[in-house]
C-alpha cells in the first residue's frame, strides 16, 4: 500500500487511506465496525481538493459552510473546493475520496462529467440515494482503491485511476442527473446574494477581480457582499475572488499547454510582472515555481 | 471468386451478432464474446482452420480447455487461464480446439480513443503486429479480467444507463492498462487521434480485402488512396515494417493457400480465381513469395 503523509489527511486518521501521489486519496472505514468514529481532521477539505463523502451505515453530524447537517445512511455529499466541513459527531461507515481539482478538471474536459453539478467552489451538493445506488458507487470506489494499492501495476497507474474515476462518474452522473440536490441554504437575502455572487464569479473570473465590480453588478454595497461571504465561507469577498481566480490559473498552469505570458493575457492581467506578483501573493509561490513543481509530478505519471 | 471464400472476420461479426451472447451497444467500438453462460459456441467467429487477418486488436482469454493457434506463422498452445493479445493486422488461425473450451474475447476498435491524456497507446502505433503476447495468468489476474468482462457485459445490457458510453470507454482503457501491465509492454503513450498515415494504412488493408483477388499492383492501391506508390510503401513500412508490394504478395498468397487448403481447389482454378494470366505465372509468383512452389505446398500441406 502506498502510504505517505503528503496528502491533506492528518496522521491521526481513523480511516484506511490509499494515496496516489498526494493528488488522489481514497479513505473509508467500511471494513471497521459500525460504531466507527470519523474525526474532523479526516475530512478537512481545504483548498483545491474536491471531496466525496458517502455514508453507507450509521449517521454523522457535520457543519458545512456554517450549515448544520445530519447525514444518515445512503446520504451522498459532494464538497467542492474551498468549502469548509467540520464533523461534530459520528458513528458510521463511510467512504470518501479527495481529488485535486486539476485532475477533475482534466477529466471534465475529456468526458464532460464532473463530481459536482458544475465545477464551482465554496459549495456542496447533497443527495439522498437508494441503498442500491450507494452500493454501485461503493463497488466502483473499492475497485479504484484496490487498483491504486496493487503493487503489480507497473505502468500507467495514474491513467488507470483516471479511467476508474471515469467509470465512477458515469455511474454517479447517471444516478444524480435525475435528482435535485437537497437545498440547505435558508431562503434569505444573504444566501441568495451568496449564490448569485458565485454564479457571477464563475462567469467573470477571467476579466474581473475587484469586489467593487461584483457588488455593483449585484446592486449591493461591497460590505454587505463581504458579510454574505463571511457568513458562509468565513472569508471576505476579495479573498474568495482571489482564491477562485488562483485556482483557475493553477488549473491552466497545471495543464502546461500555455506559457506564463499567455496565461497572464488569458486572465486579463496588465503585465506579466503584475500577474506574477498577484499569483505569488495568493498562492505563496511564483507561477514559474508552481509549474516546475508540477512538471516533476507530471513526469512521474507514467512511471512506477 | 465469390465473397464467401474470403469471408473475413469483419463481415462475419455482423452476421453472428444475434447468435452470440453479447455485443456492444456501441457499434464498432467494443465487442465482447464468450461461451460461458450458454453452450452456444461462438465458433462462427473463428472457424477452425480458417485464416483471419485481424482488423482490430483482440484479447483472447481461455478459461478452460486447450487451443492451438497459428499466429503470424508461429505455433502457440493455450491452456486454461491463458491470455493472448493480438494486435490489429495479426494473421490468426485456430488449428485445434479441445472439447469444452470456455473462452471470452474482447475486441477493441483502434479508432475508439477516449481521453487525450489518459489514453492507452496499445494500438498499431506502438505495438507492432509481428509481436505476439501470450501468457498463462495467475488466479488474481484471471479473476480481474473475468470480473471486468462480466461487469462490462452487465453494463452493456443495462438499459437506463445514461453515460454508458463513458463507462464503456473507461473500462476499455482499464482493460488495456491491464494488458499493458500483464505483458509488460513499455509503451510510449501517444494520445493523438488516429493520424492521417494510420488512417491511410487502415484503408489500404480494407482495399486489399476487397481487391486482392483481382489486383496486385501497388500502383492500383495507391491510386485508389490518392497517393503515390512510394508514399504508400512508406506508410506500410511505418506501421508493419513491410513495404506495400510485400503486403499485397503475402495477402494474395494467403488467399491462394486458403483456396487450396480449405476449398481443395486445383492450382489451375486458384490461378484463374486470383486473376493470374497463366498457371505458370501464378506458380512463379507463389514460389517467389513463399519459397516453395504451389505444387509442393499442396503435397506437403494436404497429404
Amino acid at each position: 500500500m502506498q502510504q505517505n503523509n503528503n496528502g491533506p489527511t492528518s496522521k491521526n486518521t481513523n480511516l484506511s487511506c490509499t494515496y496516489l501521489e498526494g493528488k488522489f486519496i481514497c479513505a473509508d472505514n467500511i471494513d471497521q465496525g459500525t460504531e466507527s468514529k470519523v474525526y474532523s481532521n479526516d475530512m478537512i477539505c481545504n483548498d483545491h481538493y474536491c471531496c466525496v463523502l458517502a455514508v453507507v451505515q450509521g449517521s454523522m453530524n457535520i457543519v458545512v459552510n456554517g450549515i448544520k447537517l445530519k447525514l444518515k445512511a445512503n446520504d451522498y455529499l459532494t464538497i467542492m473546493p474551498y468549502t469548509n466541513i467540520e464533523i461534530k459527531s459520528s458513528r458510521c461507515n463511510i467512504f470518501s475520496m479527495k481529488i485535486e481539482a486539476y485532475i477533475l478538471h482534466d477529466i471534465y474536459e475529456t468526458i464532460g462529467l464532473s463530481l459536482g453539478v458544475k465545477n464551482g467552489c465554496y459549495t456542496f451538493y447533497h443527495y439522498h440515494l437508494t441503498p442500491r445506488q450507494i452500493n454501485i458507487l461503493l463497488h466502483d470506489y473499492q475497485q479504484m482503491k484496490r487498483d491504486m494499492s496493487n503493487p503489480s501495476w507497473r505502468y500507467m497507474r495514474v491513467d488507470l485511476v483516471k479511467n476508474r474515476l471515469g467509470a465512477y462518474l458515469a455511474h454517479k452522473s447517471t444516478i444524480t442527473d435525475n435528482l435535485e440536490p437537497i437545498s440547505h441554504y435558508e431562503d434569505s437575502d444573504s444566501s441568495r446574494l451568496f449564490a448569485q455572487f458565485l454564479e457571477l464569479l464563475d462567469e467573470n473570473y477571467k476579466t474581473e477581480r475587484s469586489v467593487q465590480y461584483y457588488s455593483n453588478r449585484l446592486g449591493v454595497q461591497p460590505k454587505s457582499l463581504s458579510a454574505a461571504t463571511v457568513k458562509y465561507t468565513g472569508k471576505t469577498a476579495s479573498r474568495v475572488i482571489d482564491e477562485y481566480v488562483t485556482l483557475r490559473i493553477k488549473i491552466v498552469l497545471y495543464n502546461n499547454k500555455h506559457n506564463i505570458k499567455e496565461v497572464s493575457d488569458m486572465f486579463n492581467f496588465a503585465s506579466q510582472s503584475f500577474f506574477g506578483r498577484y499569483f505569488k501573493r495568493v498562492a505563496g509561490c511564483s507561477p514559474r515555481k508552481y509549474i516546475s513543481i508540477n512538471s516533476k509530478k507530471l513526469s512521474k505519471q507514467s512511471g512506477v | 471468386m465469390n465473397t464467401t471464400n474470403n469471408r473475413y472476420i469483419e463481415d462475419t461479426y455482423e452476421r453472428v451478432k444475434s447468435i452470440v451472447k453479447c455485443t456492444a451497444s456501441y457499434d464498432k467500438f467494443v465487442y465482447l464474446y464468450d461461451n460461458f453462460s450458454n453452450n452456444v459456441e461462438p465458433t462462427v467467429i473463428y472457424s477452425i482452420g480458417k485464416t483471419y487477418h485481424l482488423q482490430q486488436s483482440i484479447l483472447f482469454i481461455l478459461a478452460h480447455g486447450t487451443m492451438r493457434l497459428h499466429v503470424n506463422n508461429q505455433e502457440i498452445t493455450l491452456n486454461s487461464h491463458s491470455c493472448i493479445f493480438l494486435p490489429a493486422y495479426t494473421t490468426l488461425r485456430i488449428q485445434m480446439k479441445s472439447m469444452e473450451t470456455r473462452y471470452m474475447i474482447y475486441r477493441f476498435d483502434p479508432n475508439a480513443r477516449t481521453t487525450s491524456s489518459s489514453d492507452m497507446g496499445l494500438y498499431n502505433d506502438n505495438v507492432a503486429a509481428e509481436n505476439v503476447y501470450y501468457k498463462r495468468m495467475n488466479d488474481a489476474e484471471f479473476r480481474y479480467i473475468k470480473n471486468h468482462y462480466d461487469e462490462l457485459v452487465q453494463a452493456l445490457l443495462q438499459k437506463d444507463f445514461k453515460y454508458k458510453q463513458i463507462f464503456v470507454r473507461s473500462y476499455n482503457n482499464i482493460i488495456r492498462a491491464f494488458v499493458i501491465n500483464l505483458f509488460n509492454i513499455d509503451s510510449d503513450i501517444k494520445g493523438d487521434a488516429v493520424s492521417r498515415q494510420e488512417n491511410l494504412f487502415r484503408r489500404f488493408i480494407d482495399l486489399l480485402n476487397q481487391y486482392a483477388s483481382k489486383e496486385r499492383e501497388v500502383q492500383f492501391y495507391a491510386e485508389k488512396l490518392g497517393i503515390t506508390p512510394k508514399y504508400l510503401s512508406t506508410i506500410t513500412n511505418v506501421y508493419s515494417g513491410k513495404n506495400a508490394s510485400t503486403w499485397i504478395a503475402e495477402y494474395v498468397v494467403t488467399l491462394a493457400k486458403q483456396l487450396m487448403k480449405e476449398k481443395r481447389c486445383k492450382i489451375q482454378e486458384v490461378s484463374t480465381m486470383l486473376n493470374f494470366p497463366s498457371q505458370s505465372f501464378f506458380g512463379r509468383f507463389f514460389k517467389r513469395t513463399t519459397g516453395i512452389s504451389p505444387k509442393r505446398y499442396m503435397l506437403t500441406e494436404l497429404k
